[in-house]
């Protein structure tokens, strides 16, 4: 079967356009279509969080989104958050604070964070863990995180 | 991982879609927010002909308020119902729930309606229908018809919902001034289906409830409407052995259906609980 | 986790076990159940389309009958590979008892489920196995004149 479509994205400000089947996830397009590969693919059932990109500015899991319905919708992943240094201060302290070990969680738990942070400027531990809930991290126990990204939130009021 | 091969489609027009059922029947899926269907497909569980994408459906994607109803689009995602402001407002039960479904990045795209199509029994929002006895509007080719809420949810994943139509909005009654609301759920982890689950709506005068709707679900194959047990509260002041008569009258009322990690006995424990809970808060 | 189960039927246990055993009576009841093939004494390929909500996939399965006790007991089971998410395997131990004019037929289902299906289907197997086991022994029993009184003993 030949269904392949043609579709445009803008990913992290620039466009690409690229012929793709209708049945491969937002993450492996971006993985292996454009060769990006912060984004992380871990259960693919939208469960580990490991794939979290940005759609429109919000937040999605990219293993539950084909890349086909993101034609004509700009996409943010890690690289272009890293890239922009907005997140250049909290991926500073998650590194100060051994919030990460292996790091395959971690470009996922950094987007979510900061839609966090976007919509809630101090948000209390209670409010960061239950935000972080869907996001899996095998290694820290969690708590070195929670503590980085309250930190980065008081740093970031202290700054202001 | 990857699905079977199918083809893909974004409706642009409800008659549009009607269009596609026509030519595709069976074969076809509609994908609206994606986060239950799109797991069956990552797992191979599901090989639809044609995948329909109704993201594009601008004009049932909007919440509105009118004198006595809320009118939810279809294809409002979990994340608008949570920050809107009349949903809030007017329709407390559902803003208690929203926060227990999933997690922020699943709320972000899947759609108020999608929950409802898809009828996951241990789900909040089905819940919620039932419980506020919503009116679900289906469209189709031959118009609209609307249906209660509790006529909609048949059995395991089976609704009143037709192969040619879609769910296009969700009407809630707007709450009284004396309406009151509680949900409870109990997850395995965070943002989980519900292992059980308690969503309760009703209209409360000084102590006394003038009406109730109970609904425990992640308990049977579909959201249960607990009436007798309400019949039991309703009139009654709210006191630890009115508590206790309506626990054991859940326990006769409904049948409970285990799984692999809670059984029977553990999810009747919890929805005897959960009751007890909620009447507890309603007294304070 | 354990489903049990019985009905009374209006057969000789000998025409119960015949039907217990005829390839064509087992496809036929078998929910889904679009092809069967022996394939050696006892033992079938099947593809069985499996509709449950989001679910509808076909899966090849193998179907074993263990422990043969003609005309009295057997253990069927069913074992399907569902794609990359994992396999489930089923098990029914039916047995048959001669009752006055009629045969009870007594059931007793077991099953596990393993990979991401049993991550995702844990929660509701119970009730799709269920489903399944009415599903089956309805059209099971549909081969059978009705009782005189109630074609269903108690569950």
């Amino acid at each position: 079967m030949s269904n392949k479509t043609d579709i445009s994205v803008n990913v992290n400000g620039r466009e690409y356009t690229r012929h793709v089947s209708p049945r491969v996830s937002l993450a492996d397009f971006i993985r292996h279509d454009l060769g990006l590969t912060g984004t992380h693919v871990g259960c693919e059932h939208g469960v580990c969080g490991a794939c979290v990109v940005k759609l429109d500015g919000k937040i999605v899991r990219s293993c539950l989104t084909l890349a086909v319905q993101t034609d004509g919708h700009a996409i943010e992943t890690i690289e272009g958050l890293s890239e922009s240094g907005e997140i250049s201060d909290m991926q500073e302290i998650f590194h100060k604070r051994n919030a990460l070990q292996c790091g395959y969680c971690t470009p996922g738990i950094l987007l979510t964070a900061a839609e966090l942070l976007e919509k809630t400027a101090t948000p209390d531990r209670e409010e960061i863990r239950e935000f972080l809930s869907g996001n899996l991290c095998r290694c820290t126990g969690y708590e070195a995180i929670i503590d980085a990204v309250e930190e980065t939130a008081r740093e970031r009021q202290d700054g202001k | 991982m990857k699905p079977y091969d199918f083809s893909y489609t974004r409706a642009t027009s409800l008659s549009h879609l009607y269009d596609l059922f026509d030519e595709y029947g069976d074969g076809l899926k509609i994908l609206a927010g994606g986060q239950s269907l799109i797991t069956t497909l990552n797992m191979r569980l599901s090989s639809p002909e044609m995948l329909v994408d109704i993201n594009d459906l601008s004009e049932i994607s909007s919440i509105s308020l009118t004198d006595n109803i809320v009118s939810v689009g279809a294809l409002v995602r979990h994340a608008e119902i949570q920050e809107s402001n009349d949903i809030k407002q007017h329709v407390p039960l559902l803003k208690l729930a929203i926060e227990h479904v999933a997690h922020a990045a699943i709320r972000n795209r899947g759609t108020h309606g999608g929950s409802i199509a898809f009828a996951d029994p241990a789900a909040e929002i089905p819940a919620c229908v039932l419980a506020l006895n919503a009116t679900l509007v289906l469209a189709s080719r031959e118009g609209e018809r609307r249906i209660a809420g509790s006529d909609f949810f048949k059995d395991l994943y089976d609704t009143e919902l037709r192969e040619n139509e879609i769910i296009v909005a969700i009407e809630y009654p707007i709450a009284k001034k004396n309406t009151v609301s509680a949900f409870r759920e109990f997850t395995r982890r965070k943002g989980d289906f519900a292992t059980a689950g308690l969503a309760l709506n009703g209209e409360l005068d000084g102590k006394v409830l003038q009406s109730l709707s109970l609904v425990f679900f992640g308990v049977a194959n579909t959201p249960v409407l607990a009436r007798q047990v309400a019949d039991l509260i309703v009139g009654e002041p709210i006191t630890p052995s009115l508590i206790e008569k309506a626990q054991n009258e859940l326990a006769n009322e409904i049948e409970v259906i285990g799984d692999l990690y809670s059984s029977e006995e553990m999810k009747l424990h919890l929805s005897k609980h959960f009751l007890k809970q909620a009447l507890e808060e309603l007294q304070v | 986790m354990n489903l049990d189960g019985d009905y009374l039927l209006a057969a000789t246990r000998q025409e119960v076990w015949d039907k217990l055993n005829d390839t064509e009576v087992l496809k036929e009841c078998i929910p889904g159940c679009e092809m069967l093939d022996e394939i050696s004494a006892n033992s079938y390929l099947a593809t069985i389309r499996a509709k449950v909500g989001p679910v509808n996939a076909k899966f090849k399965s193998e179907i074993n009958l263990r422990d043969v006790n003609e005309p009295e007991s057997y253990v069927l089971s069913v074992k399907s590979k569902g794609g990359a998410a994992g396999m489930g395997e089923g098990l029914a131990r039916v047995k048959l008892s001669e009752q006055e004019n009629s045969t009870k037929l007594d059931y007793s289902v077991e099953f596990k489920v393993q990979g991401k299906l049993a991550q995702i289907g844990s929660r509701l197997i119970m009730n799709v196995i269920k489903k399944l086991s009415n599903e089956f022994f309805s059209r099971f029993v549909g081969y059978f004149p009705a009782m005189p009184d109630s074609a269903e003993a108690s569950e």
